[in-house]
């Protein structure tokens, strides 16, 4: 077997195997796509849909505020 | 929409009928000589795809033989440029425009900070920086921050919107962007110290619109890596500067582009309709008549996938957005004299896109099949064997005119060898699913924060 030979042999099997070797890969692309979308981080500022409310259209209340206004009117209810 | 569907299908039927229609004719010959009629037929589909595969070779190398005499002469020409160049405007201190660089970014927190702090080493005196973080489900808008938060002498903005993809992030940087000029680049982009004021030469002639950047690989890290290395320095050193010899380069790169920004709202910014905004945007502008420089010198390092199907990942996006493009502006294609060098760029973009991958993957199957029906290996290895010679010439030619590592050349072999066999698997498959009008998502690849 002359040199041209032994070389076509070894391209001809990595032609083969890497042909095949592309579909696989391919699939695997695809099918890890699928399977996996995007991780998302847990945000409390996300809406059910997973879309952030501006936190500044959100009205501030202040914790203080609202704790003094509960003790203004517990008594009054009891 | 159902009027487009039909339209492909009328085409993709009218292929087959004529094709049917060669083979009925094929078959009324076959049928008043001796043999039997399946050998007949075989040897006339092999021959047909023999001429194919010649007329491809030839293509091919008159591809690369144009690439080559006119990457030389772009290059020859920078060098006598700079011998008798008149006093330029944009060289002075004073004279020097604002750029603002915009700097898009989701998910990018492993290199953000890296990314905004190399910016901030650029050698420009006049530059603002505004990171546009695209709605991020990680921590970049954070870290964005703390690097804005500390003391430097750039102004640097950090925006933060919803999700809506890396057009609109561009967009929105271009809205609130305040140079004269922009430089838009990817979140994951390192450049070069000289970029802007390298860059900004360009656009001493009026008729330059934008000026695309060097894209070199960072992380050449294993054989997937390096060999994305030898193709950038390709594609950038033969193609790209051949383009811009004739004023036309046909894809501005994400990591590196620098526009007039008054040229950007002239065409309406970025589109969201395709999956590579930066060919769309291109070809806006080259429809417009505006002439594209190529700056070899403003390098941007990026870091490229470094597993398997990471790149297919990439590749399969790039496949499809440039088809994308190429068909949103696919008027040009038939109208030569109206749209002149467009034209042909368009013709030039689909036998990249397309023809080039179906042609080395057919050759493939027919050169294996005939080495072992017939024993022909041989035939395999010489058409591999010129390919392979083209990729190595080309390679040499590119390592020498960049100055890049003569070690890429060796890389040559491996690419044609595996790589691309791979790769151009890949497009097929990309080419066929775009023309199905498959849905596909953007592809974010995971960052290994290499810069």
């Amino acid at each position: 077997m002359d040199l041209v030979s032994i070389l076509a042999t070894v391209i001809l099997v990595t032609t083969i195997g890497t042909m095949i070797i592309g579909v696989g890969a391919y699939m695997a692309f695809k099918l890890r796509d699928k399977r996996k979308p995007n991780k998302k981080r847990s945000d409390d500022t996300l809406d059910a849909a997973g879309l952030r409310d501006a936190i500044f259209l959100t009205p501030y209340v202040h914790e203080g505020s609202v704790r003094s206004e509960a003790e203004s009117i517990a008594p009054t209810a009891g | 929409m159902a009027l487009k569907t039909f339209s492909r299908y009328f085409w993709a039927a009218a292929a087959l009928v004529a094709v049917v229609t060669i083979l009925g004719f094929s078959y009324s010959a076959v049928r008043k000589t001796q043999g039997s009629f399946s050998v007949l037929l075989e040897n006339f589909v092999l021959s047909a795809v023999s001429f194919y595969l010649l007329a491809f070779l030839v293509i091919l190398i008159l591809r690369y033989a144009i690439l080559v005499m006119y990457s030389f002469m772009d290059h020859m020409e920078t060098l006598m440029k700079k011998r008798s160049a008149p006093p330029p405007k944009y060289r002075e201190e004073t004279t020097l425009p604002m750029v603002s660089l915009v700097v898009p970014a989701y998910n990018e927190g492993v290199v953000i900070q890296a990314a905004i702090r190399s910016l901030l080493q650029l050698d420009y005196p006049n530059f603002e920086i505004i990171v546009i973080d695209d709605g991020s489900t990680d921590d970049t808008y954070e870290k964005a921050l703390e690097v804005a938060r500390e003391p430097h002498d750039i102004p640097i903005r950090i925006v933060t919107k919803r999700n809506a993809g890396k057009a609109e992030a561009l967009n929105t940087g271009m809205a609130l962007a305040l140079g004269e000029f922009i430089l838009n680049m990817d979140g994951d982009t390192k450049l070069s110290g000289n970029t802007l004021r390298v860059c900004i030469r360009h656009f001493e002639d009026p008729r330059v619109g934008a000026v695309a950047g060097n894209v070199k690989v960072i992380n050449r890290e294993n054989i997937w890596s390096r060999i994305q290395a030898l193709e950038y320095v390709e594609g950038l050193a033969m193609a790209r500067k051949a383009q811009s010899f004739m004023r036309s380069v046909n894809i501005i790169p994400g990591p590196l582009g620098m526009f007039r920004k008054s040229v950007l709202q002239q065409v309406g910014g970025y589109d969201h309709d395709t999956f590579a905004e930066d060919c769309d945007l291109t070809l806006k502008l080259l429809m417009r008549g505006w002439h594209i420089a190529y700056e070899p010198n403003a390098i941007a390092w990026v870091e490229t996938p470094s597993r398997l199907l990471d790149l297919l990942k990439q590749r399969y996006r790039w496949t499809r957005g440039i088809l994308q493009a190429t068909s949103k502006h696919s008027h040009a294609l038939w109208q030569p004299r109206k749209a002149g060098i467009n034209c042909y760029i368009l013709w030039y973009m689909l036998f990249e896109g397309i023809m080039w991958p179906f042609s080395t993957l057919i050759g493939n199957i027919f050169f294996v099949y005939v080495g072992i029906t017939y024993g022909l290996v041989t035939l395999l290895f010489f058409w591999w064997m010129q390919l392979t010679i083209l990729d190595v010439i080309a390679a040499a030619y590119c390592v020498v005119i960049e100055e890049e590592d003569p070690s890429l050349i060796l890389y040559a072999v491996a690419f044609r060898l595996f790589y691309i066999n791979i790769i151009d698997i890949s497009k097929v498959f990309a080419t066929i699913e775009e023309w199905r009008g498959h849905t596909m998502t953007w592809g974010k690849l995971e960052r290994e924060g290499k810069l």
